[in-house]
């Protein structure tokens, strides 16, 4: 298999070092490392990668999302977001790009490892359909295991926290139904019951984990599966 | 005999020439005109003197004569009927004014005196004015003397001569007519008094004292008091307080007139008004306590009227609404009072012309007053719901303008907040973008580095930064900047070690606090150094328990980081950067203190500080 071609789009040059220097050890080829909207239009019709890390701050360009848009116009190229937003609105802006991940500043080497890898499987692996019967399709090409509280994309396997399991475990028992806030708050946490903001955290956490808008917020008064609706 | 038939003839014509013929057919004639007057300025003549030959009548031409005022002398009135029918007859003489206060009359052939007056009432009659009953024989010719004085009332003497018949009718159409303006007058005064007692408008109160006080004046003024009262004592003292009844109706129309047209407006007018509303009733008791005042009585009221006519003019002018009313009330009333008082003086007899003048001009204007004074009350009632009306849509734009004031200055705290919410998270994601290059920064050197033990120095490098970062990554998404949720900031930290580390190890939390930045921040790289030795050294198969509490306790609080781990040997870790890290900032940064007891079941360290301890 030759090795995944990806274009790095970051204005800051350590940081985008720092990314090259993290995704060659994970064997990856970098086709250019840029940072405006322009270069990186250019560089695509010059060397046209299978996936793009895309930052959204692009300083006095058009932004990332913009950015990725003008792209998907014309190509298919996956996008990889890695920013230092991580509001809601920003986050809910940039899913509807659908890329294949959304990775927070500071990033981890661990954490970049992991959802690029999880990327590369959706860019790759998009024939193979998960067959396990007891699996449940959550949506976004996502499915839930509900006797051993694990989570496939496809047929990966992906690493969650006990809290991420447990918090999609409640949501797929509902079968797209709103669980309040106090609910899951309850189920999760039981008598230590924390601020919401936890519930808040935990959830963004695993959307960007996941990459995609695969829990929907209805009403900042409780949380659903937009796939199950 | 033909001799004493001429001189009888002749008689009879020289007779004839100064008698008035009469039969029984005869009613309602005037006499005065055919009568002869004589003044006694003696006031001491009687009947037999008068007779004598050197007392001179002198005819008067006139079916009416008037002396003003108590005249200073007798009035000796003869006339000489002869009844030229040849049956019995009988007839009425009326003497047709009811205010003289004394009154004679003489039958000579009969030798009859009657005596009536005011002042010496017939208590039997029964009519508004006196009379007297004579007969004549067939063919009869009689003279009569009457002797008419008067004290304090005017002397006005008109004499009537009537069938019974013919005059019983025309007194009772009179008392009639009479009883039904008493009554109307009546009417008014209670009505109006009802609405003074419903509006407490004291001008309403002024006019029922007005139309009361017309009542009076005209009980007296037309005679229906005197036949009313038996006693001459009291009819002795009502005539002589009589002044009074002219002025109460006129005081009392001028208050009413000063406070229905709101005189406070015109405060010049006003005063001038209230002067002369003193002096006449300064001039009414002038006129009660010397009798030489009598003959100008009216002078002031007359004054008080005129002033009242001048004011309401001058506040119709000024388009008070009131004053056309009151305008239109003078216009009679005056007519009314200027004719009265004509009649009074003997100049002008309105009674010849218009029977009832007086009756019905106080009917017509009291009838006016009261629509005014209703007019009034449905002004007041407007302008009441005017105002009403006007307060609400006060009230209304008032509660609008508020509500757009408050639009506003939400709108301008808003913004300003947001700008300095945007300012604040600008800032944040910069202090995130430099750690990412700080770390940045780290993870390319430690590329350069092959050697494990500096690899993992890198790692707990960046640990430490990541630490502060999700600090300001929550301060970058809340709004609240001062206090830091802990739960979350911890939740946050644990959650990349455990990625960092590869560890699944249950963290169990019991935050019952927030935390103010400063001490947040000392907080998480604490518990970054703790959790990292157990995530490293406690669990050998990566999975354990980590109990993690913070809360206050009388201004200190506790933060206790306790594992279930195997724990360790203090000699091992004395020259631990990372526990010589956490020393400096309990006892340098946070100024508390402390505790790690390490068992064979567990590590624990408690940390104690004071509220306001730290610097």
């Amino acid at each position: 298999m030759p090795k995944a071609k990806i274009l790095i789009v970051e204005d800051n040059p350590i940081t985008a070092a720092d990314l090259k220097s993290a995704l060659k050890k994970l064997d990856f080829y970098i086709t250019n490392i840029v940072s405006s909207y322009n270069e990186a239009l250019i560089s695509i019709k010059q060397n046209e990668p299978d996936m793009i890390m895309m930052d959204i701050d692009l300083g006095k360009s058009k932004n990332g999302i913009e950015l990725a848009y003008e792209i998907k116009k014309s190509k298919n190229i996956s996008i990889l977001y890695l920013t230092s937003f991580s509001d809601d609105d920003t986050m809910e802006k940039a899913f509807a790009t659908d890329p294949v991940g959304y990775l927070v500043k500071p990033f981890k080497r661990e954490e970049l490892k992991t959802t690029i890898m999880l990327a590369l499987y959706k860019i790759n692996k998009l024939e193979y359909e998960n067959i396990n019967q007891d699996h449940t399709y959550i949506g976004y090409g996502y499915y839930f295991d509900l006797k051993t509280a694990q989570l496939y994309y496809k047929s990966k396997y992906i690493k969650l926290g006990i809290k991420e399991k447990q918090l999609l475990a409640v949501l797929t028992e509902a079968q797209g139904l709103v669980i309040s806030n106090e609910q899951l708050e309850h189920k999760l946490w039981a008598d230590n019951a924390p601020s919401n903001s936890s519930l808040r955290t935990l959830v963004y956490r695993l959307k960007s984990k996941l990459g995609c808008n695969i829990i929907e917020t209805s009403y900042s008064n409780g949380y659903r599966l937009s796939f199950l609706t | 005999m033909i001799r004493i038939n001429l001189i009888l003839l002749l008689f009879i014509i020289c007779v004839e020439a100064s008698s008035i013929v009469i039969d029984e057919e005869t009613s309602n004639i005037k006499i005065l005109s055919q009568s002869f007057i004589y003044k006694d300025n003696t006031k001491s003549l009687t009947l037999d003197e008068i007779q004598n030959s050197d007392i001179s009548f002198e005819e008067i031409k006139k079916s009416r004569v008037s002396f003003g005022y108590s005249p200073s002398f007798d009035v000796w009135i003869k006339f000489t009927l002869h009844n030229s029918s040849d049956k019995k007859i009988k007839k009425i003489i009326e003497y047709a004014n009811p205010l003289t206060t004394h009154i004679e009359f003489f039958d000579i052939t009969n030798k009859n005196t009657y005596k009536d007056g005011v002042f010496q009432i017939n208590t039997n009659r029964k009519t508004v004015n006196p009379y007297f009953e004579i007969s004549l024989e067939p063919n009869e010719v009689s003279t009569y003397y009457i002797k008419a004085s008067s004290n304090i009332t005017t002397l006005i003497i008109e004499l009537n001569l009537w069938n019974t018949q013919d005059f019983y009718n025309k007194e009772l159409q009179h008392q009639s007519i009479l009883q039904l303006f008493f009554g109307a007058m009546l009417v008014l005064a209670f009505y109006n008094i009802f609405i003074y007692f419903f509006t407490k408008d004291v001008s309403c109160l002024f006019y029922v004292v007005y139309v009361l006080g017309v009542i009076y004046h005209q009980l007296l003024y037309t005679g229906v008091f005197y036949i009313n009262v038996n006693s001459t004592n009291i009819l002795k003292s009502i005539i002589e307080l009589s002044p009074l009844a002219s002025a109460i109706p006129i005081l009392a129309l001028g208050l009413f007139n000063k406070y229905f047209i709101q005189m406070k407006q015109y405060p010049k007018l006003n005063t001038i008004l209230d002067v002369i509303i003193v002096s006449t009733l300064i001039s009414v008791f002038l006129t009660i306590f010397s009798q030489q005042w009598n003959t100008y009585r009216n002078f002031t009221s007359m004054i008080l009227i005129t002033y009242l006519i001048i004011i309401t003019i001058y506040a119709m002018n000024k388009k008070n609404r009131q004053a056309y009313f009151i305008l239109a009330g003078w216009l009679i009333i005056f007519s009314a009072i200027i004719l009265m008082y004509l009649n009074s003086l003997g100049l002008f007899n309105i009674y010849q012309y218009f029977p009832y003048f007086i009756e019905t001009a106080f009917i017509c204007e009291a009838l006016l007053f009261s629509i005014a004074l209703a007019d009034k009350i449905n002004q007041l009632q407007y302008e009441k719901n005017k105002s009403d009306r006007d307060l609400i849509t006060l009230q209304k734009t008032e509660k609008k303008r508020l509500i757009v004031e408050v639009e506003n200055k939400t709108q301008e705290l808003k913004s300003a907040l947001d700008v300095q919410t945007t300012l604040l998270k600008e800032l944040n994601h910069r202090v995130k973008n430099n750690m990412q290059t700080i770390i940045s920064l780290v993870r390319l050197q430690a590329d350069e580095v092959e050697d494990e033990n500096m690899q993992n120095i890198f790692t707990t490098i960046q640990n430490r930064i990541s630490a502060m970062s999700y600090l300001h990554e929550l301060l970058y998404k809340q709004s609240d900047i001062s206090h830091v949720n802990v739960h979350e900031y911890f939740d946050n930290l644990i959650g990349g070690l455990q990625d960092s580390y590869e560890n699944e190890s249950e963290i169990i939390y019991d935050i019952r606090i927030n935390l103010e930045v400063e001490s947040a921040i000392s907080c998480g790289l604490i518990l970054n150094e703790l959790v990292t030795n157990s995530f490293k050294y406690a669990f050998l198969d990566k999975l354990g328990n980590i109990w993690i509490t913070l809360y206050k306790k009388e201004d200190s609080f506790y933060l206790t980081i306790e594992d279930d781990g195997v724990g360790y040997n203090s000699d091992q870790t004395k020259h631990s950067f990372g526990l010589i890290l956490v020393k400096t900032l309990v006892e340098n940064h946070l100024q508390g203190t402390i505790t790690t007891t390490s068992t064979k079941s567990g590590v624990k360290n408690q940390i104690i500080w004071r509220e306001d301890a730290q610097s």
